[in-house]
């Protein structure tokens, strides 16, 4: 099968700064891709340079849907939104003065027609959501907000996700929280491209995943291989913080 | 005895025309990053606009029509020929504003070439005027009031409730994740310049209007009065902009009260503007409306 997201070469960073060197990868669709790596490693930069937020100085970025191939190299992100993509940052990925009501309603910029109905029906999903959606964004604790986030890019109908860190500084529960609705969305069909500091949580159930190091790929494979294979354990997983973090309660699976 | 409700009235109404200037300028930097130290002479331009209409012989409804249309026009013309190009060579704070600055003087001047320094005035009779209990209201007073209500709940509404609001100000609170949701952010940009244009250009023709005569200096010397509501309700916020204006209006005319120490001259309105902001600013430095920043 053609992937969906085919990422060939990038190299990319900001201004002056270049961060990604030669970078490729790909997500067959329907699939869940984890991207790995240590602090700095450019995973966070490889989001955003896909989706125009970042200079790209060379390589290649093609989404293909229904047959069709867009070389969409340098778009700039509403368009990515329109074309069935969408983008949620690892921070700032809310508008705080905005209520959540609103929030949601922006979500489906792209998609404006029967955005209340498309709402009220992500609204049965996030149901915590209903109880706050006249307060602004701002003001909701970290779990309520990273919902919120998912919820606002799922307001566009996408069909290719790509997530930073959806877990980061969350409570537990919350993580369970995060991960059940995106083992919900990948049964659905949704192709997931997802950043993750907690390497064993992503890693177990990937279907595929890169290890990025220093602005390169590293080491790449199904998810549960590189969690078994020494090299990518000792790196990344051995021995640091990420070792002691317990995997998240088996409930977030189903 | 009917000085002081009086004053209130002539204070409401300078207060409402500085209001929607102020929202303007309030929009632009909010959305743009830009201060437009040239608001004040599009409003001269929105005031020529109109009166060029009437001296077609058309009725001010018409001339409020091609004022608002026209500085509208410039707003938009100026960001396509202008604005836009500077901001894509990443030009930084100083020198957009130096920019504007040079804009400034260069429509003013350019007013100037066409309309030469004269004072001029619309076709309205000045002196016909309106008794409501005790106070006297002008027919160009009361023009200039119920325009600004109206054009204030236009722009709330467009601001609340439309989609093209909502998206102005979720850019304004973060353009990244707008471009992100779907926003166009060259329309937001454009949207802003049109709303703030015309703003402008009914605010000069109403200020042209409640002042009597006017000359190609009235929009600039306008400009810190607008810039002192905008400072003053909270800058960026286009809410706290609208109060600004209005508080604004009302300290300048009370300033001439004359059970105040038999009230300050009027022409030393705009020093009472300046007080006013500077008292603001020592007290509550975040504005009316603003949030106060956390201590470090
Ligand atoms: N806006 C920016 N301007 C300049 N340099 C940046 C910018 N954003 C990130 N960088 C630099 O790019 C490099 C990679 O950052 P990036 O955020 O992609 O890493 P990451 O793998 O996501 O790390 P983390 O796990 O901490 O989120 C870092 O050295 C960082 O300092
Ligand atoms: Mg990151």
């Amino acid at each position: 099968m053609l992937p969906m997201l085919q990422v060939t070469g990038l190299s990319a960073g900001f201004e002056d700064v270049p961060v990604l060197d030669g970078v490729s990868m790909t997500a067959t669709p329907g699939s869940t891709v984890a991207i790995v790596g240590p602090n700095g490693a450019g995973k966070s930069t490889l989001l955003k340079a896909v989706y125009g937020l970042a200079r790209v100085r060379s390589g290649r970025v093609v989404f293909r849907r229904d047959g069709a191939e867009h070389d969409i190299t340098g778009w700039p992100p509403h368009r990515l939104t329109a074309l069935g993509l969408n983008y949620v940052p690892q921070t700032d990925n809310v508008f705080a003065a905005l209520s959540v009501r609103e929030n949601l309603l922006l979500g489906a910029t792209a998609r404006p027609r029967q955005a209340l109905a498309r709402m009220e029906r992500l609204l049965v999903e996030f149901g915590p959501l209903r109880t706050v959606l006249d307060r602004p964004a701002g003001a909701l604790s970290g779990g309520q907000r990273q919902s919120l986030a998912v919820a606002r890019a799922l307001m566009s109908e996408p069909v290719l996700l790509l997530l930073d860190e959806p877990s980061a500084g969350l409570a537990p529960s919350a993580v369970g929280t995060v991960f059940g609705h995106l083992a919900r969305l990948r049964s659905e069909g949704l192709t997931i491209v997802i950043v993750e500091q907690n390497a064993r949580l992503v890693l177990a159930r990937a279907d595929n995943a890169y290890v990025l190091e220093g602005g390169r790929n590293r080491y790449e494979g199904p998810g549960p291989e590189l969690l078994q294979d020494a090299r990518v354990v000792e790196l990344y997983l051995g021995g640091g913080a990420h070792a002691t973090t317990p995997a998240t309660p088996a409930a977030a699976d189903q | 005895m009917s000085e002081l409700p009086q004053l209130i009235v002539d204070g409401l109404v300078s207060g409402a025309v500085l209001a929607i200037a102020a929202v303007g300028v309030s929009l632009v930097y909010g959305i743009l990053h830009l201060v437009n130290f040239a608001h004040g002479d599009y409003l001269t331009f929105g005031a020529y606009a109109g009166l060029g209409v009437t001296a077609l012989g058309l009725s001010m409804v018409v001339a409020t029509v091609v004022a608002v249309a026209a500085t509208a026009a410039l707003a938009v013309g100026l960001q396509l020929v202008l604005w836009g190009p500077v901001r894509r060579r990443r030009a930084g704070l100083l020198s957009s504003f130096i920019t504007a600055i040079g804009l400034a003087l260069v429509l003013r001047h350019a007013i100037f070439l066409v309309v030469g320094a004269g004072s001029r005035a619309y076709p309205v009779d000045q002196f016909s005027v309106e008794r409501l209990g005790p106070v006297r209201v002008s027919i160009s007073q009361l023009i200039a009031i119920s325009l600004s209500i109206v054009a204030i709940a236009v722009i709330g509404v467009l601001l609340a409730r439309t989609s093209i609001g909502r998206s102005m100000r979720a850019f304004a609170d973060n353009p990244e994740l707008a471009a992100v949701a779907g926003v166009d952010v060259g329309r937001i940009v454009l949207a802003t310049w049109l709303v703030a244009g015309a703003l402008a250009g009914l605010a000069g023709e109403l200020q042209g209007l409640i002042q009597g005569a006017f000359d190609p200096n009235m929009g600039w010397n306008l400009l810190l009065p607008i810039f002192a509501a905008v400072v003053l309700g909270t800058i960026g916020n286009a809410y706290g902009a609208l109060l600004g204006g209005f508080v604004l209006g009302l300290v300048m005319e009370l300033s001439t009260w004359s059970v105040l120490g038999g009230g300050i001259p009027a022409s030393y309105k705009y020093v009472v503007a300046f007080l006013a902001l500077i008292l603001m600013l020592l007290v509550r430095p975040q504005g009316l409306l603003g949030r106060r920043a956390r201590a470090l």
